[in-house]
């Protein structure tokens, strides 16, 4: 086999997530204009980038609430990508689990924490009774929100179940990937709780030290 | 009732197996780590496990003669049933890499494990995996292993179609004949395809980095984990035609220790795959 250089033409240009600057979350009270009732704002960012605001959303939970990411401004909000029926979920929201018992140490100490299922109807972890078979099983305190269409999951670019995304209090997504380095409780090298890591970086006021990480998991169960 | 496996592996080394389903698409309990390597039940003949109707990977194992006057090659082949699959060593956006661990007592063997290159699969919302269907044959090389006696191989999958289900096979190995099994043509066909190392050259392109392979057909570059995790802002295909562009943010250059991948070379008749790191490969 032979590879043939290429001649070089410039310099590496690199994209800096910081430097889009839209305007940060804005409630919008319901969205009448330019937005829709589900899934993501179409006024807001269509993607989501570290560093950039989180698209902001309106989905509903499983007792049919409505759920405006941008109503939680203010707040540190943890986005988790959930499929009851995914092995990988089920491990970690099991007997010690990583995110047995996360969400409510992290509500304690005010985290939102928002559980979306990206799952099509049809599709493995969709449907009412299934979530709310595993949310009573596992004790989840946290709403189980409702995105069929998977718009939200696309917007994000949630890939896993788990797929952990942070908001920071302004709004901005400052951390994307797994939760730790184990799935199912069996670490690559010694555990980092990636996670719990940003968690306390944001708590801390500081800049998160590893932003993006490879999430595990199942693939999110979008329509086909 | 144990099935005969094919005619080519007997007279060899070989196993029972035991494989079994660990999750299912209800929220169970993770499994258990260790389990019961099944005994040998007759040295030198050819046995496999029946395979229980939930099961959906059979393993069995044998040592191939794979180079002519080399010593016996331990080969591990899994089969996964039509329709499903089980993941390479770097799996892609989702999934588990299947992985071997070879025991003799309670002393782990160190080994390294040479998988065939893998299928780039996608699925709905732009999620790529790379992994296998069918039959596939993973080439473990473990100095410790043919130097004693009978050891225990664990392999641990995830196979996936719409659900996916966690799985697990322990087979007791006997120790190696003097020389190995005929290895069979997709055991050979699957020797050919386990990626070479190479050092392999970029070239700057405007933003991107560009690498021109000369094939005959096609080129596809397969990310490992840290180099996929910096090209999440430009998903695949990395490669068209014979040409692969990647752009990374300078953090990965500078954050990453190894930013490695492997490259897919499809010819009109062969396909061959090269293992490499950009971080070694790019131009000074």
């Amino acid at each position: 086999m032979i590879i043939r250089r290429l001649t070089p033409l410039a310099l590496l240009v690199f994209a800096s997530p910081g430097l889009a600057a839209p305007p940060v979350l804005a409630h919008c009270g319901g969205c009448g204009t330019g937005g829709s009732s589900h899934g993501v704002h179409k006024h807001s960012s269509k993607k989501a980038k570290l560093g950039a605001p989180a698209p902001d959303f309106t989905l509903t939970d499983l007792a049919g609430k409505k759920h405006d990411l941008s109503n939680y401004k203010g707040k540190t909000v943890v986005l988790e990508w959930f499929n009851p029926g995914c092995p990988f979920v089920v491990a970690a929201h099991e007997k010690d689990g990583v995110l047995q018992t996360m969400a409510k140490e992290y509500a304690a100490k005010g985290v939102v924490w928002l559980a979306v299922n990206s799952s099509a109807v049809g599709r493995q972890g969709h449907g009412k009774a299934t979530n709310s078979k595993a949310a009573k099983k596992w004790k989840m305190d946290h709403p189980i929100l409702v995105d069929e269409k998977g718009s939200v999951g696309k917007a994000y670019g949630a890939k896993t179940t788990p797929h952990m995304f942070v908001v920071n209090k302004a709004g901005k997504l400052v951390y994307k990937g797994a939760p730790d380095n184990a799935p199912y409780g069996n670490p690559s090298g010694s555990l980092e709780p990636y996670l719990a890591n940003a968690l306390a970086d944001v708590a801390a006021g500081k800049k998160v030290r590893k932003s993006s990480t490879k999430a595990w998991g199942c693939s999110v169960k979008y329509a086909r | 009732m144990r099935a005969a496996l094919p005619g080519l592996m007997s007279g060899l080394a070989f196993l029972a197996c035991t494989a079994s389903p660990e999750s299912v698409s209800q929220p169970q309990a993770p499994p258990p780590v260790a389990s019961e390597p099944a005994p040998v039940t007759e040295k030198s003949q050819a046995v496999s496990a029946p395979r229980k109707p939930n099961e959906q990977v059979a393993m069995s194992v044998t040592w191939a003669q794979i180079e002519g006057s080399g010593p016996p090659q331990l080969v591990a082949q899994l089969e996964a049933i039509p329709e499903w699959h089980i993941y390479w060593a770097h799996p892609g956006d989702a999934g588990l890499p299947t992985r071997f661990r070879l025991q003799r007592g309670a002393a782990e063997l160190p080994h390294d494990t040479r998988m065939p290159l893998p299928k780039r699969m996608t699925s709905a919302g732009d999620i790529v995996s790379y992994g296998y269907e069918g039959k596939t044959h993973f080439f473990i090389d473990s100095e410790q292993a043919r130097s004693g006696g009978e050891f225990s191989l664990r392999a641990d999958w995830l196979a996936c179609k719409e659900i996916c289900i966690k799985g697990k096979a322990t087979v007791t190995v006997p120790p190696p004949p003097k020389r190995g099994s005929q290895p069979t043509d997709t055991m050979t066909s699957d020797w050919q395809e386990v990626p070479k190392g190479k050092a392999i050259k970029w070239q700057r392109e405007g933003p991107a980095w560009v690498l021109e392979v000369a094939t005959a057909k096609r080129v596809e570059l397969y990310p490992h984990g840290a180099l996929q995790l910096a090209l999440d802002q430009t998903r695949p295909p990395y490669c068209k035609g014979k040409r692969c562009r990647i752009k990374l943010p300078p953090s990965a250059l500078q954050e990453n220790p190894t930013l490695a991948y492997t490259l897919r070379i499809e010819n009109t008749d062969t396909t061959h795959g090269l293992e490499a790191d950009f971080l070694k490969g790019i131009q000074p």
